[in-house]
């Protein structure tokens, strides 16, 4: 057998492990529920990615969501800032109107009771972050603006699917976006302060669907109010969420929130002939929309329905201006791995083939480091793509919780000779900055692949 | 408690409306004696499991665990009863699933035990067995699919256009019956299942608002629905045949049948109800009241009739519900606390 063959059988026998290596101890981590693809957002599989489930009682959760319905997260962040509220009938954006925090309890409730890691996650530990099927991520089930399309996360993308206050801020944005948007129907004066007037917001957040319409025939017409851990079935899903708003869940014998008054509207009163619930009106308008797209008058204007009797504003909310703070924490970066000496990786070949290499995240300072990939060799393959550290300061979590990225080589289809690259992990910090660290990293593919850390072969 | 039921459902009784050609008052319906209790196929929602029980009619405290159905937190199964009584066929939405609308596996029980035998079907769909059995029809991902009732094969799918919300309502032979909703109100599309292909063979507008309760006579031959108009906005319940011979199939028979005075459109429901004998009538109530009583399904002779019962503060405000069933004597039953009917069960 010449050289060459038994060079080339090696690294074929190499390739196959490693690939093994790679399917084995990078499939492990995901769960059964993850789906395979996303074909109703980007085609690819969803992206691997790390959150931590904080406590049962969701306290912090609950903050977050408070938190972003003011928009007191990420007030001068881009992508995950709280557009102003159009208040009135005139839509006027107002910068000191605020989602009620009950809807957004709610939702997050409805969504996946309050979950960003998979249901199979302990709290207090890091594992797969909660997708659906149909490729929603974490405590909103934010779908919007994620593309599966197998690569690498963007800034956006990561944060949404690791760190749980992004994701609620991802999805109350998305809430103000229905509600400000000309097209979805108003309710009264469109007053934010009155969780009735969510209502066509609530339906546009789940879907502007026939579906989510009260006089749908698969509807219940004789549905009793829904109560929080009732099945769903027959209900539209803005009277799931008004009505968890009205009659919380209870965590161990204790409601979540306070209960909040909400008075429905009465849809058997209103879908009567040319009424405003009458489906007929809003399948009349679905078809402007899809003839007329963006088209004048509103194709959902005769919609508009009056507030209902009874409905009163909610009590604006005093958030402590330390609140913020112990929600996002201040983190902290070191990053640890064998071999990791100035900046540089000395990793063993064996370690990179089995997979076992890794580069630990820590977080040295308190709440959530949130880091993703950002740029690495096609050679080069990751258990997830990005993740959150804990640091200290969550009552639920008494000490840090590191995260592990590891890494193997996807060596293949790469030919042979040396090859050096780079990972880039990026970390997205409360402030909105980010910041990278790079770390050097190069394959020798000679026949019996070598691997060698920072010391580029030739 | 016993007695006020008994006082709400005879009054309640007394509102169904006999149909055109109905000879039965409800209010004064006698019974035939005879025979044992037949059993009630309920269901009992839990968070992630849902229970099919079956009870003795005139003792529900007796009741024998059927299947213990898994699913996904938040959402009951959707049940459906053989004609012959002796398999129920359930979608559930499955237990690693999240979507209503793609992600529900379909269940059969019968005799022989529980085993699943579908999955990725729409929850919300419609869940319907064929006349003889052999078939059920559901929807999956939009379509109308036909599969064999025994191991969930598929022997035909039918894909309506875009913007139109099909719902299966009844399957005769190779006949399978959808409503259509969309911009225009509702079309009903008759599909024939031929050479392992469902094919639209015919349709016909029904109405220009939207429809519910369908219901299939016994003998298979005619359907009747709740229907909202929407040009007048009466509230009608319509019968018509589903003989496919006639060439004006659909129209000729579909003047209304029974209507809610127009003044009272909206404050008024109605639903169709088949008895056993073939006769139907309207069970009709106005949404004021207090106290709301659904005829559900009567049982195979004719001598029990299962209600759901709801009591509420006001319109639109029904507080609690409850399932009952009227017997032979008069007697009215109430099911467990929480127990939702699924059929009457002769398996």
């Amino acid at each position: 057998m010449s050289l060459r063959v038994l060079r080339g059988l090696l690294a074929a026998a190499l390739a196959l492990s490693i690939g093994f290596a790679i399917g084995h101890s990078l499939g492990a981590v995901r769960t059964e529920a993850a789906p395979s693809s996303c074909p109703g957002s980007g085609g690819g599989p969803p992206f691997s990615l790390q959150s931590v489930e904080l406590d049962r009682s969701r306290q912090t959760y609950l903050d977050a969501l408070r938190l972003a319905g003011s928009n007191q997260l990420f007030p001068a962040d881009e992508d995950f800032e709280l557009p102003p509220l159009a208040v009135g009938l005139e839509r006027t954006p107002s910068p000191t109107a605020v989602i009620p925090p009950q809807v957004l309890y709610a939702i997050s409730w409805i969504e996946s009771k309050i979950n960003q890691a998979h249901i199979d996650i302990a709290y207090g530990a890091l594992g797969p972050t909660l997708i659906s099927p149909d490729c929603g991520y974490g405590i909103m089930q934010v779908t919007s603006s994620i593309v599966n399309d197998g690569g690498l996360p963007s800034r956006y993308e990561a944060l949404v699917g690791t760190h749980f206050a992004y994701n609620i801020a991802a999805g109350a944005r998305i809430l103000a976006e229905k509600w400000n948007h000309s097209l979805f129907p108003t309710v009264g004066d469109h007053d934010p302060m009155l969780v009735e007037s969510w209502y066509y917001a609530l339906w546009a957040y789940n879907g502007w669907a026939g579906i989510n319409h009260p006089a749908h025939p698969s509807n219940d017409p004789f549905r009793s109010p829904y109560q929080c851990g009732q099945a769903r079935n027959g209900y539209p899903y803005q009277e799931l969420v008004l009505r968890c708003i009205a009659d919380p869940p209870r965590v161990d014998g204790r409601s979540l929130w306070d209960p909040l008054p909400v008075v429905l509207p009465d849809w058997t009163a209103l879908s009567g002939s040319g009424q405003p619930l009458d489906l007929d009106v809003f399948f009349s308008g679905l078809d402007t929309f899809y003839v007329h797209p963006g088209g004048y008058p509103p194709p959902f204007a005769e919609m508009n329905i009056p507030l209902p009797s009874g409905a009163q504003p909610v009590a604006p909310v005093d958030t402590p201006s330390s609140l913020r703070q112990q929600v996002l924490g201040d983190p902290v970066e070191r990053l640890e791995a064998e071999g990791l000496e100035a900046g540089e990786l000395n990793l063993t070949s064996s370690q990179l083939a089995s997979g076992q290499a890794a580069v630990e995240i820590h977080n040295d300072g308190t709440g959530l480091l949130a880091w993703r990939v950002q740029d690495a060799p096609s050679w080069l393959g990751f258990d997830i793509q990005a993740g959150v550290a804990v640091g200290a300061g969550y009552a639920s979590i008494d000490r840090p919780l590191p995260s592990e990225l590891r890494i193997a080589a996807a060596a293949g289809g790469v030919p042979e000779g040396s090859h050096r690259g780079r990972i880039t992990i990026a970390l997205d910090w409360p402030d909105g900055t980010t910041t990278t660290s790079v770390i050097p990293i190069s394959l020798d593919k000679r026949g019996a692949a070598f691997y060698e850390a920072g010391k580029p072969q030739s | 408690m016993a007695l006020a039921l008994l006082l709400l459902i005879g009054v309640l009784l007394g509102l169904l409306t006999p149909g055109q050609h109905t000879t039965i008052e409800f209010g004064s319906v006698s019974f035939l004696h005879g025979g044992g209790a037949p059993r009630v196929l309920a269901s009992e929602y839990h968070d992630t499991f849902t229970t099919l029980w079956l009870l003795d009619a005139d003792d529900p405290q007796q009741r024998t665990r059927l299947a213990r159905l898994p699913h996904a937190v938040g959402w009951d199964i959707e049940a459906s009863v053989s004609a012959d009584q002796r398999a129920v066929a359930a979608l559930a939405l499955s237990p690693s699933g999240w979507d209503p609308d793609t992600d529900a596996v379909l269940w059969r029980i019968d005799a022989s035990g529980i085993r699943e035998v579908a999955a990725d079907l729409d929850l919300r769909g419609g869940l319907i067995w064929s006349d003889d059995g052999d078939r059920v029809v559901v929807r999956r991902r939009g379509a109308i699919t036909v599969l064999d009732a025994q191991d969930g094969s598929p022997l035909g799918t039918w894909r309506a256009a875009a913007q139109m919300s099909p719902h299966t309502v009844a399957m005769r032979g190779d006949t399978v019956w959808a409503t259509l909703l969309g911009a225009n109100g509702t079309v009903l599309a008759e599909l024939q299942l031929r050479e392992g292909a469902l094919r639209e063979t015919r349709r016909t507008q029904i109405s220009d608002g939207w429809t519910r309760d369908w219901a299939l006579a016994p003998d298979t031959r005619s359907i009747a629905w709740t229907e909202q108009g929407a040009g007048s906005g009466e509230l009608s319940v319509r019968v018509a045949p589903l003989a496919s011979d006639e060439s004006d199939w659909g129209q000729a028979h579909l003047s209304a049948n029974w209507s809610a005075p127009p003044v009272e459109r909206y404050e008024r429901s109605a639903m169709p109800i088949w008895q056993p004998s073939g006769e139907w009538a309207v069970g009709s109530w106005d949404r004021r009241s207090r106290e709301v009583a659904l005829p559900l399904a009567w049982d195979a002779a004719g001598r029990w009739l299962a209600l759901r019962v709801m009591i509420g503060l006001g319109p639109g405000s029904i507080e609690s519900e409850q399932l009952v069933w009227r017997g032979p004597e008069g007697d009215v039953i109430s099911a467990p606390e929480a127990f939702r009917f699924v059929g009457w069960w002769s398996g």
